[in-house]
């Protein structure tokens, strides 16, 4: 498969503090590749320093990122733009904050659709029409001139998806799309967006923390723990044979028949390290049940089998 | 109001936003100047201040007229009246072919009506007091009185006698006779005031109530526009028949722009004429730009500190003399950078019954010290100083005066106090002490100062001129001699010996004699100032760039 | 909608009843006769009295009250002591030259602070937020009366780029809308930038750049109008302030606008006058209240239900 996005040692720095150290992964084509980890690892500020969307204070550093090639950080500013909503589309996690509240959601998708596309008022509104029928919202041309307010969370995530991937960018970031939604709604948003991955050959670069969306949705994971990844891996082998005792703690933290409490990560024993205190060995060994001397010295990303990447000393020296 | 008009209203300045009408933009002959109030009316009747004088000489005129000199020359009149021998009688003969601005000939009834109009209550003259002179004055004045008491109650029957002011009557058409009741050598000034100016009857009663802001009169310009509070415009009267024809085409007053504000617009060229703020006199007399500019004119004014006589510790001669011997007169007016001439009496030069030779109170501290020592204050008191807002330079005035009462042991607190309770409070008996006071003169004579600031027969409670409540027999006894003496010498020197008495008794502390400083842009022409009517406009032209 | 706006009206003709009834009671309190004033120091007590009577100055308080309430009621606010004249008809031909300033003052206020504080919110710590911060903070304390002459003598008299005072042409009107513009500018400039620094950290700004809009865009129509919300609300409290710095603005200025006339109308003592440009200047700031109460329903769609 030909890499459609392509991350190589990324770091994004606040001051001294490395939030994202040295990650590297690549999307292909139609893939969906699943971002996991506890919040403050870092999946978050990856997915955006790929659009050059990180808040001022930080620093970006990165030996590449590529999209169809092109290398992303040489851009400029205006050219940047131009990649922003055409090529790469953004959903973000609670609709109701990511919509702005005085301007109807049709226009929200329209605006983009005027800029990218070079549309006119009229054409751009019918296209966002098209749009928003397309992700599935009833009576989309009333539900265009209606405010976030009118509309019901589902909606509100619906027509942000629909603002997203209304020029047909060839790839969709998904910054936890279904975590502000209840149960019910989380499966209908999964359903649309295989649906559209289907349509539209869609790459994925999904972040979440929940092992459920994973399983539903993604292709591969990438596991990261204190702005590193930990274990890479085909979504089946990973759940197969985790290898990285994060990865197992977080599967283990997985309650498997109990759908009400919501698939969440429960919790691992101690808390992610402050970026300005990493650990100068192994990151996860405070708070890792097997840790020892070893476990001190810093671990490198090895690849224990064909496509599956861990980074830890001890890997495979457990089971179950 | 409706509410076309008032769309109409919202329109007019934004037409005159528009650009291309810049500012400063004035048709030539046209003469620019601005005040800081607006005339609360132009009706002869009403005129009670000087700016409102200046203008009702421009759209009036009355029988005389004061020259360059002073003298009294005729001016609606043909010549100077016909005079009895008792001095009680004046018949005068009307120029012909005068005109009111509304095209009417001026006849001799015109002068009977406006004068008898100054004793209706509903005209809310201010004249009456001038005219109680004149014969058969008082029961047509009570009568005028009674009409208007009636016509409140709705019980009028008929009006009350006497109908007629029975001291002016039309001899004929242009033969006015004015009978006194008692011989004044003051009258004929009288006759420059605004109170007697003819007004046509036709327009008082068309306009009513509102005479005031559509004057009609005989003078060389009208009023053609009256935006309130906002400005004025004179334009020339088509009617006039003057002597000679004024040089201006048009007088514009701006309202609304203090002092500070007309300086700077005089200087950016804004302004043709300017009465000069004392704080600026200095820097603009010695601007080679505009120094040639500047006139002075010594005003008939005494600018003193009244002491009520019958309030404590000013009820004891000494103290008063105090206070007269403390002030220095010479440091007020260098600190004030020539507010005036320092005063030696009540009697201002230039009016009848001055004494050139007069040797006023020195100044001389010790011998202040030692009256109040006499009169038993040998640590001297404490009392306020009560001073009005309405003259900028009057505290600068006080204090030096606050300092050198100081020196001599007497603590005053300056008060400074609105006009209009300043005005009623100083005029109400044994309630203000001691007060900054000014008086100046409705017309160039004696009794117009001494008269009014100190004859004791007057004192009132309320709304006294006598502002000291100064009262001596002796001096109530000269002063009502000299009001209806026949020969001048002998009244001027009726008048000399009342200001002696007075001044030895001090109920007064006279400071200056003021100055009034104006200046007008180089291009207006004919500027000169007169102690009595300060702007003659009818004299000014402008030179044409 | 029909019932707050009901309501909102109800206040306001509280408001109003309770102006008049204040200034009606402080102006009758005045030590000085207003008589006075208005017939001069020579007038006999004769006149004064007929005055009085002829003004209805001799009736009790409570009927001279009720009778100015009805009058005003039917916009027959009487008749200029002074003058005469009837007091809406001056009060009208003023109005114009004061609208004009406001409304020019109220642009520059807004024209500028806006801007200002969406660039120091965007520049934030930036050399531009510093030299604005302390700009404000400087003219928040400066005096109208102070600022308006420093302008006329630099500007007007010194460099004569402006007329110095009058309202002769449109050039007339900039000084006085400076001066009046310039006390909120620095006020409004903080205020922008603090919301606008809120709004700058909200998800639909990320989103909205997320969609390749540009910054201005994003900042203007995305930012703006969310930042502007809380503006409004604090623009229709400081209504009665904007109508304060217009009063020392057209003194300073020699406008003939409603400043201008109150002023004139406290130092002649004339009691209908008074009562007349205050009872107005309240509806004028209770108007404009209602007025910012609907351009916030306009700006923001949220409370249109409410």
């Amino acid at each position: 498969m030909q890499p459609l996005l392509d991350i190589r040692n990324l770091s994004v720095r606040f001051g001294a503090a490395p939030a994202v150290d040295g990650v590297s992964f690549t999307v292909a084509e139609g893939e969906t590749l699943a971002l996991v980890g506890e919040s403050g690892c870092g999946k978050t500020l990856t997915a955006l320093s790929v659009l050059r969307l990180t808040p001022p204070a930080a620093v970006v550093e990165a030996e590449s990122i590529a999209l169809h090639r092109r290398e992303l950080t040489r851009l400029s500013e205006r050219e940047m733009r131009q990649v922003r909503g055409k090529e790469v589309g953004v959903v973000f996690q609670d609709p109701l904050t990511a919509l702005n509240p005085v301007w109807p959601v049709g226009e929200q998708v329209a605006e983009g659709l005027r800029l990218h596309e070079g549309l006119g008022r009229r054409a751009a509104w019918e296209r966002t029409v098209e749009a928003l029928r397309e992700v599935g919202i009833a009576d989309p041309r009333r539900r265009a001139s209606e405010y976030p307010h009118q509309l019901s969370g589902g909606m509100r995530q619906r027509a942000m998806i629909a603002a997203a991937l209304a020029c047909r960018p060839p790839l969709l970031i998904a910054d936890e799309p279904t975590t502000a939604l209840d149960v019910t709604l989380q499966a209908q948003i999964i359903d649309l967006l295989l649906r559209l991955r289907e349509e539209r050959r869609l790459s994925i670069l999904l972040i979440t923390h929940d092992l459920g969306v994973v399983a539903e949705l993604a292709h591969r994971v990438a596991v990261l723990y204190a702005g590193q990844v930990v274990e890479s891996a085909g979504v089946a082998a990973l759940f197969r044979r985790p290898l990285h005792p994060y990865t197992r703690a977080l599967l283990s933290a997985v309650p498997r028949v109990d759908g009400q409490a919501g698939r969440r990560l429960a919790t691992i024993e101690g808390a992610v390290p402050d970026p300005t205190r990493y650990p100068s060995g192994c990151r996860f060994a405070p708070r890792c049940p097997h840790a020892l001397e070893p476990c001190r010295e810093p671990q490198e990303l090895r690849e224990w089998e064909a496509g599956h990447w861990v980074r830890c000393g001890r890997a495979g020296e457990w089971t179950t | 109001m409706d509410r076309r008009s008032f769309l109409a209203a919202l329109a007019a300045p934004a037409a005159a936003l528009l650009p291309g009408c810049g500012h400063g933009a004035q048709s030539a002959g046209t003469l620019r100047l601005a005040y800081e109030t607006d005339f609360k009316s132009l009706d002869p009747a009403q005129c009670f201040d000087a700016s409102t004088l200046q203008v009702m000489r421009i759209l009036y005129g009355g029988l005389l007229d004061c020259d360059d000199d002073l003298k009294l020359v005729p001016w609606l009149a043909a010549e100077m009246p016909e005079v009895s021998a008792d001095r009680l009688s004046y018949t005068f003969t009307i120029r012909q072919g005068v005109r009111f601005a509304n095209g009417r000939e001026l006849t001799a009834d015109d002068f009977v009506y406006a004068i008898e109009r100054i004793f209706e209550p509903a005209t809310k003259s201010v004249g009456t007091t001038f005219l109680r002179n004149l014969r058969g004055a008082e029961p047509f004045g009570e009568a005028r009185q009674r009409d208007a008491e009636e016509q409140g109650t709705g019980r009028r029957e008929r009006l009350a006698e006497p109908r007629r002011l029975e001291g002016v009557r039309a001899l004929d058409r242009c033969t006015l006779r004015i009978e006194l009741e008692k011989p004044d050598l003051a009258f004929l000034w009288l006759l420059t005031l605004p109170y007697t100016y003819p007004v046509p009857r036709e327009e008082v009663e068309r306009h009513g109530e509102v005479f005031s802001r559509n004057p009609c009169g005989t003078g060389p310009f009208l009023l053609d526009e009256w935006q309130r509070g906002q400005r004025l415009g004179f334009g020339r009267n088509p009617m006039f028949q003057g002597p000679a024809r004024p040089g201006l085409d048009r007088i514009e007053m701006l309202i609304g722009y203090d002092l500070m504000t007309q300086t700077m617009m005089f200087e950016r060229g804004e302004l043709d004429l300017l009465n000069i703020p004392l704080p600026d006199l200095v820097r603009l007399s010695r601007d080679p730009r505009w120094s040639p500019q500047v006139r002075s004119l010594l005003l008939q004014e005494t600018d003193f500190l009244s002491m009520n006589c019958e309030m404590e510790p000013f009820t004891d001669p000494r103290v008063r003399q105090a206070v007269s011997y403390a002030v220095n007169r010479e440091r007020i007016v260098q600190f004030t950078s020539g507010a005036g001439i320092p005063a030696q009496g009540l009697v201002p030069p230039g009016v009848f019954g001055h004494d050139p030779g007069r040797k006023g109170y020195g100044y001389d501290p010790g011998r202040a010290k030692r009256l109040l020592q006499e009169a038993g204050y040998p640590d001297g008191f404490a009392v306020e100083l009560w001073y009005p807002t309405d003259v900028p330079h009057w505290g600068q005035i006080c204090q030096v005066a606050q300092q050198d009462l100081k020196k001599v042991g007497i603590r005053a607190n300056l008060k400074q106090v609105a006009e209009s309770i300043f005005n009623e409070a100083t005029a109400r008996r044994r309630t203000v002490a001691f007060s900054m006071y000014g008086w100046t003169e409705d017309y160039p004579d004696a009794s117009d100062f001494l008269g009014t600031l100190c004859d004791g027969s007057k004192i009132a409670e309320e709304e006294c001129t006598n502002a000291s409540f100064y009262n001596n027999e002796d001096v109530n006894e000269l002063l009502h001699r000299a009001a209806v003496a026949t020969d001048e010498a002998a009244r001027a020197d009726l008048y000399r010996r009342a200001e002696d008495l007075i001044l030895e008794d001090a109920p007064v502390c006279v400071l200056i004699h003021p100055k009034e400083y104006r200046m007008c842009q180089p291009r207006v022409k004919g500027f000169t100032l007169h102690p009595m009517w300060f702007v003659r406009y009818e004299n000014l032209w402008l030179e044409r760039a | 909608m029909i019932v707050r706006l009901l309501r909102r009206l109800l206040w306001a003709a509280l408001t109003l009843l309770g102006t008049s009834l204040i200034v009606f009671l402080i102006a009758h309190a005045v030590p000085a006769d207003p008589i006075k004033a208005f017939a001069g120091p020579h007038a006999d007590k004769a006149t004064q009295e007929a005055l009085r009577r002829e003004l209805h100055l001799d009736d009790p308080l409570a009927t001279q009250y009720l009778r100015f309430l009805g009058n005003a009621l039917r916009g027959d606010l009487g008749r200029s002591n002074v003058t005469r004249e009837p007091v809406i008809e001056a009060i009208l031909a003023r109005f114009p030259a004061t609208l004009a300033l406001s409304l020019g003052g109220l642009l520059i206020w807004l024209v500028v602070s806006i801007p200002l504080g969406v660039l120091t919110a965007k520049h934030r710590d930036k050399p531009i937020d510093r030299v604005t911060l302390v700009l404000a903070t400087v003219t928040v304390s400066v005096p109208t009366f102070w600022l308006g002459r420093m302008l006329q003598f630099e500007l007007a008299y010194r460099l004569g780029w402006f007329p110095v005072a009058g309202l002769f042409s449109w050039t007339s009107l900039i000084l006085p809308s400076v001066t009046l513009g310039i006390v909120g500018v620095g006020y409004y400039a903080r205020l922008v930038h603090s919301n606008m620094l809120d709004v700058l950290n909200q998800d639909y700004i990320r989103a909205a750049r997320a969609r390749g809009l540009s910054e201005p865009v994003v900042l203007f129509k995305h930012g703006l109008r969310n930042a502007c919300l809380p503006v409004l609300t604090v623009l229709g409290m400081d209504m009665a302030g904007l109508l304060g710095g217009v009063v020392f603005t057209e003194s300073v200025f020699a406008l003939p606008g409603l400043g201008a006339l109150s002023l004139q109308a406290v130092l002649n003592l004339d009691v209908p006058m008074i009562m007349g440009t205050v009872l107005f200047a309240a509806l004028l700031v209770v108007t404009a209240n209602l007025v910012v109460d609907c351009v916030y329903r306009l700006v923001d769609p949220r409370i249109k239900g409410a």
